[in-house]
Parts: C-alpha cells; structure tokens; sequence
C-alpha cells in the first residue's frame, strides 16, 4: 500500500485554551506574577525578566518612535485572535481609548538577545492577529528582520527582509526612519 | 449534611483557582514546555531553572537518600490538598497507582539559593498538605531549617540545623551532618 504522508495539523484550536479562559484566569489571579504571562496560540508562556542588553534596545526604540504620531505601547497586552494575548515589546497602535486592549497593530517589534523561540512563534499569529507589520530585532547579530505584508489567511507575512547597518527602517503610516546603526547607537549611549 | 472543612483564615485560595483546574489546563496543552508552572494555594508560580548550586545540593540529597530510591522523587509533583500542587526539589512519597499523584509525603525538601519566598509560602501548603517533615536547605546561609509536628497550616516544631548537626530522614536509620550535605555536594 502505498505510503501517506500525515494530513498537515489543523491550524484550529488542537491546544491550549482561548483568550477568554486565559483572561479569566487573571481576573481570577491565578498568577502570582501576571505582568509577565501571555498567550501565544492558546499556550501560556513566561516572559523572562529582561537583561540589561534587551531594556536598552528598547529604551532606544521607544526614544526614537517618540516622533511618531501615533500611539506606542511598551509592554502591554495586545488583543489578537481569539487565542493569543501577547505582551509585545513595542507595538505602534491606534488607541481603543481607556477600556480596551488594542486589538493589531500597525507594528509590533520584539526585541531577541537569546529566546529565538518566543519571536519565532508570534510570526503567524501577528501574521494572522491585525498586525501589519513585525519586526524582530536580533541584538546579538545587530540586525532588524522586517516582516511586512500579512497574509491573515495563511497566517504569514509575504515579505521578510533582513536589515542591517545603514539600512533604513520605516515606522508605518509615519515619517519615522532611522538605520539599524542609529538604533544600535542609541542602545549604546549612555544618558549624559 | 457533610462536613464542611474549615477554612483558616490566613488562607489565600479564594483567589486563584483550584488543582483540578491546574490539571485540567494542563491537560489540554496549555502551558509553554519552557514554562513550567506550580500551584501554591491556589496560585501559578512560575518555576525556575535551577542554578548550578542549586542542582548541585539536589545531587548530593539524592544521593544521600539513595537507599530511599522507592520512594525518592526529585523535582515531581506533591498534592496538597485541593489548589496547591507543588513539585518539591526532593520528596518521599508514593502514589496510590499509576494514574494518581502521591497525596502529601513522608518528608518534602526545597533547596533554597535565591527563591527564598517560594519556599516560605510552601509552608502552610505542606503542613496542612500531609507532608510530615519539611526541609529548606538554604545553601548561601550552609543551614537546614527542619520543620515537624503539622498542625492545622503550621508546623509546631522548627529547628535551625548547621555544622556536625544530624538531620535524620523520618521513617528511617538515615541520618547525616548538614556539614556531610555540603561535603557530599562538594562545597
């Protein structure tokens, strides 16, 4: 007979528990330490207590998102799909006012020293969740991978570019731009 | 009417959620592989890798328990009553069958080198848990506090165990020195 190969997993809740479980959870406090938990595809993850290196990149990105029109969220729950609640780094988003989380984002950046997992992982729900563009700031290599144009349906972004050095990046739907070395740079400085 | 267990007061379980509840999450996938979660009095605490002390101390209790091995089980889970499912460093317990966790064990040991808090919150847990004998070996201080008598959510009896010290494994004729833990753990 011959061989068939396994039929690809169903992309639809084969794990793990939905948003609305998780977020009953937390109102509940099962959590002794919730600010760091999250939701990715229905599994729930510890986020690890930043290092030194990662607060720095994102100290340096918040700084230079500050020119930017819209609204960024550093740290805070972002609504997307019904079975994921992540806590990205950054997000650019358009505020829901007081009584909501955001629901996508023009730009969600997670900043990457050693857990490549995590980044990984959040690919295809930032593809699927609203998220238009997703950038994973890798700070041992100094380089940004920019993933832009999702694809919700098949939960993937159609364009990944790797950005390094004096190569420019955009903030969406602002006329924010730096280099991946000003980025950097900026990471480095010391406050006077 | 069925008795209704008392509650203490100090208890904090109506907050969080129950063990059942913890196994059933689990159950069904939720929990990321990388991280792991205990439930203390109703509560997720969010386990730690353990540092090379740490790891260290557990080898050297291992081995010192050794001819315990039925028994031994190092970093699995003890019940505790109804919303806390611990996994102590080291406990002697045994299950009723395959398909069961042991309830409460004979003797529970945490290693202590920086959850100090963990550790503590743990107590009322093991003592109203069925857990006999509670150590917490706090390796930068080179100490062993021994907990005994459980009563309610308290132990009655704390002993403070340093140097040529015995501590003596309940149920058994195993005893050592606290100075033999470390030795034997290569400090």
């Amino acid at each position: 007979m011959a061989y068939a190969p396994p039929a690809p997993p169903e992309r639809t809740q084969q794990r793990g528990i939905t948003r609305d479980e998780f977020e009953a959870l937390i109102a509940r406090g099962a959590f002794d330490d919730d600010a760091r938990v999250e939701l990715i595809d229905g599994v729930i993850n510890m986020k690890p207590r930043p290092s030194p290196e990662h607060s720095a990149v994102v100290r340096a990105l918040n700084r230079l998102f500050r020119a930017c029109d819209a609204d960024v969220d550093v740290q805070s729950p972002l609504e997307v799909g019904g079975q994921s609640f992540p806590l990205p780094d950054l997000a650019v988003v358009r505020s829901p006012g007081m009584h909501a989380h955001p629901e996508g984002a023009l730009l969600v950046v997670e900043v990457v020293v050693s857990r490549w997992r995590e980044a990984q992982l959040k690919v295809p729900v930032y593809a699927a969740g609203g998220v238009g563009t997703y950038w994973i700031v890798d700070v041992n290599e100094r380089r940004v991978l920019v993933h832009a144009d999702a694809d919700a349906e098949r939960r993937e972004y159609r364009r990944v570019r790797e950005f390094r050095g004096g190569d420019v990046l955009r903030v969406p739907e602002s006329d924010v731009a730096f280099s991946v070395d000003e980025l950097f740079a900026v990471a480095e400085r010391r406050s006077a | 009417m069925a008795h209704a267990p008392a509650v203490s007061p100090q208890r904090l379980h109506q907050r969080g959620i129950t063990r059942d509840e913890f196994e059933a999450l689990m159950a069904r996938g939720a929990f990321d592989d990388e991280s792991r979660f205990e439930l203390i009095d109703g509560r997720l605490f969010a386990m730690t890798y353990p540092s090379p002390e740490h790891e260290n101390v557990i080898q050297a209790l291992t081995q010192l328990l050794v001819s315990q091995i039925k028994d031994l089980r190092v970093q699995l889970s003890v019940g505790c009553g109804a919303t806390s499912l611990p996994f102590p460093d080291l406990a002697l317990a045994r299950p009723a069958n395959v398909r069961s966790r042991p309830e409460g064990a004979r003797l529970a040991i945490e290693v202590v080198v920086t959850q100090w808090r963990e550790a503590q919150l743990k107590l009322p847990v093991y003592a109203e848990g069925g857990v006999e004998e509670y150590w917490i070996v706090h390796e930068p201080k080179r100490v062993v506090f021994v907990h005994r008598g459980a009563a309610g959510r308290e132990y009655t009896e704390t002993h403070t165990l340093s140097g040529s010290d015995l501590l003596t494994v309940p149920g058994t004729d195993i005893a050592f020195t606290v100075d033999d833990l470390f030795t034997t753990a290569g400090y």
